[in-house]
């Protein structure tokens, strides 16, 4: 794992080994034989908080080795764990009942990531850090729903091509009512998962009396592939719960969701995400599954980079970002597509081109090459060639 | 929720000795490692759980009887069969009077 140049290394090996449902006795040695040293309980904590880990590690910590964190730090983890548990009880109550609204109006709904994911994955929905609710429908219901929503209490905050953030200012509660897991009308998305895929081969989880829908094991783990990918994997929390889907499930049907993946275009990010588990977290797939992956030269490379920016102190360089997401791409038309999202991206102009443009209106056009003249010279041509690079790059 | 409370067992007209005990539904409950906390959907309270009320609320996840809870514990702590039953159904009780537990006594629908 790539955390050696961390200037808190040691935090970082300990915040990995707790951040896992169960320890296997290795890693309990270890973690143990780490307690003992000289650690930075201010570093470790605010890591833990800023990575969404805090239940998990303080369960951990307080199975493995209570007496092994200071007093002080061991109030702080469990003041933080009960207000989290009381946070997603309040957050979980409100989901079920919009859930009741939106069924006693026969609007289909899954639930999607929080509460449902957290009882799925850990059997516990205080083991996960989530900030809001997030609900499916389907795309002919939304209006109605949203209708629902706001006789609820709840405002439009916010409206996008695959959902709408909804927010009940009294109960200090966010919504996000999704169409969509991804933005399908934006054809320079990196990854997508079309809608009807979101409504095919669901399963039913009980949570409090209730009969929820929620999709297969195979499915949440590409999805949440996909999802962690998209968001660069900035938190390490969302590789846990992809962790613990695969610890939990030694009979997942590895084949459909690799041929899932394919399908969707979607197979490096599925590849990275598992083997960032494996690697980080332990959660080692099934030894055919790793021989599959081992076949896919350019996964070593890919998860040493997500792993460099996990724990990087320092801002990632401009570029990597860029290269990351085209060189995942497995299809040549993709690997165009997302490039060409980035390179638009990177050469639209801001205010700083606008105002310091003194030309006429015949001459504006001048102000993309010297806004990448701007750039060579603020960060050198080291992000560009990076990122040209990563087109050729497997 | 503590013991404290006498509870006369035969207010109920249950057989509490054949009947088995399991969790209610419209409830969940959030293990903080040696502590739980319970939301009644219901009527929104939250409820803190004891040592004993842990275990006993971790045996009940399934539906099982009072002596099966009571053996379970006397296994694991010090305490006497009688004590323990004492205890255990007081607690039971003041759970199914907040609505956290139902209790099945086996006589058909």
């Amino acid at each position: 794992m790539n955390i050696q140049t961390s200037s808190h290394r040691t935090e970082l090996e300990l915040l990995l080994l707790c951040a896992r449902l169960t320890v296997d006795p290795r890693s309990e040695a270890r973690l143990k034989l780490l307690l003992r040293t000289d650690l930075d309980w201010d570093f470790f904590t605010v890591a833990a908080n800023h990575h969404r880990v805090l239940p998990l590690v303080t369960r951990t910590l307080e199975r493995v080795q209570p007496d092994g964190v200071p007093d002080a730090t061991r109030q702080l983890l469990r003041n933080a764990l009960y207000a989290n548990a009381r946070r997603n009880l309040r957050l979980t109550n409100e989901l079920l009942q919009i859930i009741d609204l939106l069924r006693a109006e026969n609007i289909s709904c899954i639930p999607y990531k929080g509460p449902v994911l957290a009882a799925q994955i850990y059997g516990d929905i205080s083991l996960r850090q989530f900030g809001d609710l997030d609900v499916i429908v389907p795309a002919k219901d939304v209006t109605k729903a949203r209708t629902l929503l706001t006789a609820r209490g709840y405002r439009c905050t916010k409206e996008s091509e695959k959902d709408i953030t909804l927010r009940r200012d009294e109960a200090e509660i966010e919504l996000e009512l999704h169409w969509g897991v991804t933005d399908v009308r934006n054809p320079l998305d990196p990854l997508q998962v079309p809608s009807e895929l979101v409504w095919t081969d669901l399963r039913q989880f009980s949570l409090a009396g209730r009969l929820l829908l929620t999709q297969s094991y195979e499915k949440l783990l590409l999805i949440q592939c996909i999802h962690g990918t998209k968001h660069r994997w900035e938190k390490l929390g969302w590789l846990c719960d992809v962790a613990e889907i695969v610890r939990s499930q030694p009979s997942l049907n590895w084949h459909s969701v690799i041929e899932l993946g394919t399908s969707l275009g979607a197979k490096k990010a599925l590849f990275v995400g598992v083997a960032l588990c494996d690697d980080l977290l332990g959660a080692t797939p099934p030894s055919a599954i790793v021989r599959t992956m081992l076949k896919e030269p350019s996964l070593p490379s890919l998860r040493d980079q997500v792993e460099r920016w996990l724990f990087c102190e320092r801002p990632i360089p401009p570029g990597e970002h860029e290269q990351f997401f085209v060189r995942l791409q497995e299809r040549p038309a993709d690997r165009i597509r997302v490039a060409y999202k980035h390179a638009k991206r990177g050469l639209a102009l801001n205010s700083h081109d606008t105002e310091s443009f003194r030309g006429s209106g015949f001459l504006a056009w001048t102000m993309y090459p010297r806004r990448i003249i701007r750039l060579v010279r603020e960060y050198g041509i080291t992000p560009f060639t990076r990122f040209l690079g990563g087109l050729f790059q497997s | 929720m503590t013991d404290d409370a006498a509870i006369d067992s035969t207010r109920s007209s249950v057989d509490m000795t054949s009947a088995l005990f399991e969790r209610a539904a419209n409830q969940i409950a959030c293990d903080m490692g040696g502590e739980v906390v319970i939301l009644d959907l219901t009527s929104g309270t939250y409820y803190g759980l004891d040592q004993l009320g842990v275990q006993v609320w971790s045996l009940i996840e399934q539906p099982a009887s009072l002596g099966a809870i009571r053996d379970a514990i006397v296994a694991d702590y010090d305490v006497d069969a009688a004590t323990c039953q004492r205890d255990v159904l007081a607690f039971l009780q003041q759970m199914q009077a907040v609505g956290l537990v139902k209790v099945n006594d086996g006589s058909p629908v």
